[in-house]
């Protein structure tokens, strides 16, 4: 937008300032060759009075040493010729001078010659008819002339220059509110609902930050409003459930396990709404370092691979890896992937954390029975287990802009493979998500 | 035996609860509303009281309030809420315990018979000895042969626990009830890797344990290594 403000602008000042300058430079030509006219008219005048003085004051003829000596008075200026009524030329001029013969019909005349213009002047003689030329060359004629249009030329490159940085700092004025708003409305589509903007720019565009201010507050407090009444209805259901489960402990013990298990069914899913409601929305950091809280997980699992007897092998960068997650929800994902490592392996089975730069991407694997043979809670949503785990896993890594994929390590066993989109100002990555593999 | 007077709103859970804990052999009584409740805390003296946050006439966080202005009488919450911050809340506000709704009857009398241990038998006057450990549930330290722990909460909340029962077996599932919260939830991963740094910390190992017993299939249990 700027680009385009700055095109209009440099064709309609260039436009304006050709239209006054072009004329400019005419006239200061036409100025110039008037002036050298003008000089060369009035030494032509002076010097065909003072023949015509000194013809009628000595009576005698005037010749070609008189005509020296008249114009040896007014310094014999080397263009300056007179042309004596019997052809006797005194000065630069040539015998057979077409206009001069024509002056000598008694009419003073401006003429252009090849050299540039004459001004010729008679003078009637008592012997005849003399004619004073005076030659003005190309460059008396254009004398100032090149240095005023360099000037003239230097004001309009300084005229456009001026129109096309107020053109430029006019479209700043604009286009950066909107770029502004560009990048809070990629934010808050990336789930940081607490994202504002500086109302700024012209009234229209401030108008529209004051807007989005508004549609951000409002979105955020459906959202508030929302998780409240679902973890308030959540909460709600703890009440009745306590009413049913102290009912069920006083049934026969046939029953009474089979009800019992149904109730931790019903109430797992009644947490995992709470949970999922109050995450939801919420102005947690959403960036953490892979790297450095897979290190620090790793280490606090590996106490337990260590009195089991598994190797636990991790490969980490030393640097650190951003991903747009929060740090509890990171650190949730690796604790859910270890901790299922451990429940569904057995003692032994070696342990393999990885996190790729690259991505970015973070593998566990192991050397148990794999997902094929592993129990059924693992990696599927059966009766009895809701399949939480890995459920939170994707769920975590969806809203990261990222996918779970499950498949054989090299290990022997099952392995957990999940990506992360990147953490630029962008947000998440754009397009469809890829779509994980069962879990 | 224990004087426990229940004060709940809902009529199923307080008849049933009423009834299980009576015939578990306690005195238990119930009111309804808070201002009942109040009343029968200074009338009645029960030896605990179990309270329901969501009351018909008052917020049970304020009758809480109420209650320890007028009494010492140990308070154990049934809340729906499990949120950190709320249950940090009550008990700064005097409660001495609580249980997440739905709750067992069973997992109900744990916890009454733990505060009551805390608040009336010999280990309210100074901190749990188990051999050379020592742990002081008031004020959340612990110490081998003299020498500090340093143990995260869940660490802390786990050999308290034990300590509690020491000489007991107790099983990954009330571990599970009983320091996370999670009766039916949770990984025995989770308890297990805990107590694997609990071990570390206490200087041994499940090869060569001292403090920590497991009894593979059954739980874990903490005992006097010297005796």
């Amino acid at each position: 937008m700027r680009s385009r403000l700055a095109l209009v602008t440099l064709a309609v000042t260039t436009l304006i300032v050709v239209s006054f300058v072009v004329p400019l430079g005419i006239l200061v030509r036409r100025q110039a060759e008037d002036r050298a006219l003008s000089r060369a008219e009035s030494d032509a005048r002076s010097i065909a009075t003072a023949l015509a003085v000194s013809s009628s004051f000595s009576e005698i003829e005037i010749n070609s040493a008189t005509a020296l000596a008249v114009l040896g008075a007014f310094g014999s200026p080397p263009s300056a010729s007179i042309h004596l009524p019997d052809g006797t030329v005194v000065g630069p001029g040539t015998v057979d001078d077409p206009d001069v013969e024509v002056a000598r019909q008694g009419s003073a005349f401006t003429a252009s010659t090849p050299e540039g213009a004459a001004v010729l002047v008679p003078v009637v003689l008592s012997q005849g008819t003399s004619v004073v030329r005076v030659g003005v060359s190309d460059a008396d004629l254009s004398e100032g002339v090149a240095s005023a249009w360099l000037i003239l030329a230097a004001l309009a490159v300084l005229l456009i220059s001026i129109a096309l940085a107020g053109a430029d700092r006019l479209g700043r004025s604009i286009v950066d509110p909107v770029q502004d708003l560009r990048a809070a409305a990629q934010s808050l589509g990336a789930g940081n609902l607490g994202t504002r903007v500086r109302p700024a720019g012209p009234p229209e565009i401030a108008e529209v930050g004051r807007t989005f201010n508004d549609l951000a507050a409002r979105l955020r407090d459906l959202l508030q409003a929302e998780r409240e009444a679902a973890a308030d209805i959540s909460h709600n259901l703890r009440t009745p459930l306590t009413a049913l489960r102290l009912q069920v402990e006083s049934l026969p013990a046939e029953v009474r396990l089979q009800l019992l298990d149904d109730i931790a069914l019903v109430e797992s899913t009644v947490d995992r709404v709470i949970t999922e409601a109050r995450s939801r929305g919420e102005e947690a950091p959403r960036s953490a370092d892979l790297a450095g809280i897979a290190k620090e997980r790793a280490a606090f699992w590996s106490v337990l691979a260590g009195e089991q007897g598994r190797s636990f092998d991790s490969d980490l960068p030393d640097r650190i890896i951003p991903v747009p997650v929060g740090p509890a929800d990171l650190e949730t994902l690796l604790d859910t992937l270890l901790e299922n490592v451990f429940a569904h392996t057995p003692a032994g089975a070696p342990i393999g954390v990885t996190v790729d730069p690259d991505g970015p991407s973070l593998r566990v694997e192991d050397g148990g029975p794999g997902f094929e043979a592993a129990s059924p809670e693992r990696g599927n949503s059966r009766r009895g287990s809701t399949g939480l785990g890995l459920d939170i896993v994707r769920r975590i890594a969806q809203s990261a802009g990222g996918s779970l994929h499950l498949g054989r390590s090299p290990l022997g066993g099952a392995l957990v493979a999940v990506s992360f989109g990147s953490t630029t100002s962008e947000g998440p990555p754009k397009g469809p998500l890829t779509q994980p593999s069962s879990v | 035996m224990a004087a426990i007077l229940i004060i709940e709103d809902d009529q199923r859970i307080r008849e049933r609860l009423t009834r299980a804990l009576a015939d578990r052999g306690h005195a238990a009584d119930s009111r309804h509303t808070g201002y009942e409740g109040l009343s029968a805390v200074v009338e009645e003296k029960p030896d605990v009281v179990v309270l329901d946050l969501g009351l018909p006439d008052i917020d049970g966080a304020e009758l809480l309030k109420m209650i320890r202005a007028v009494s010492k009488v140990p308070i154990v919450i049934a809340t729906a809420r499990t949120e950190e911050s709320a249950i940090v809340a009550l008990l700064d506000a005097g409660a001495d315990d609580y249980v997440v709704k739905p709750f067992s009857v069973d997992q109900l009398e744990a916890r009454i018979r733990a505060v009551l241990r805390r608040t009336q038998g010999p280990a309210a006057e100074g901190p749990l000895r188990v051999g050379d450990l020592s742990i002081d549930m008031a004020g959340r330290e612990a110490t081998l042969a003299g020498v500090a722990l340093e143990l995260s909460r869940k660490e802390f909340d786990l050999l308290a626990h034990l300590a509690e029962n020491a000489g007991e077996v107790v099983s990954k599932r009330d571990l599970l009830a009983e320091v996370w919260r999670e009766p039916y939830g949770g990984s025995d991963s989770t308890v297990d890797v805990h107590l694997s740094w609990l071990r570390k910390k206490l200087g041994e190992t499940a090869a060569e344990p001292r403090y920590l017993r497991t009894v593979y299939g059954v739980g874990v249990k903490l005992v006097d290594p010297e005796s």
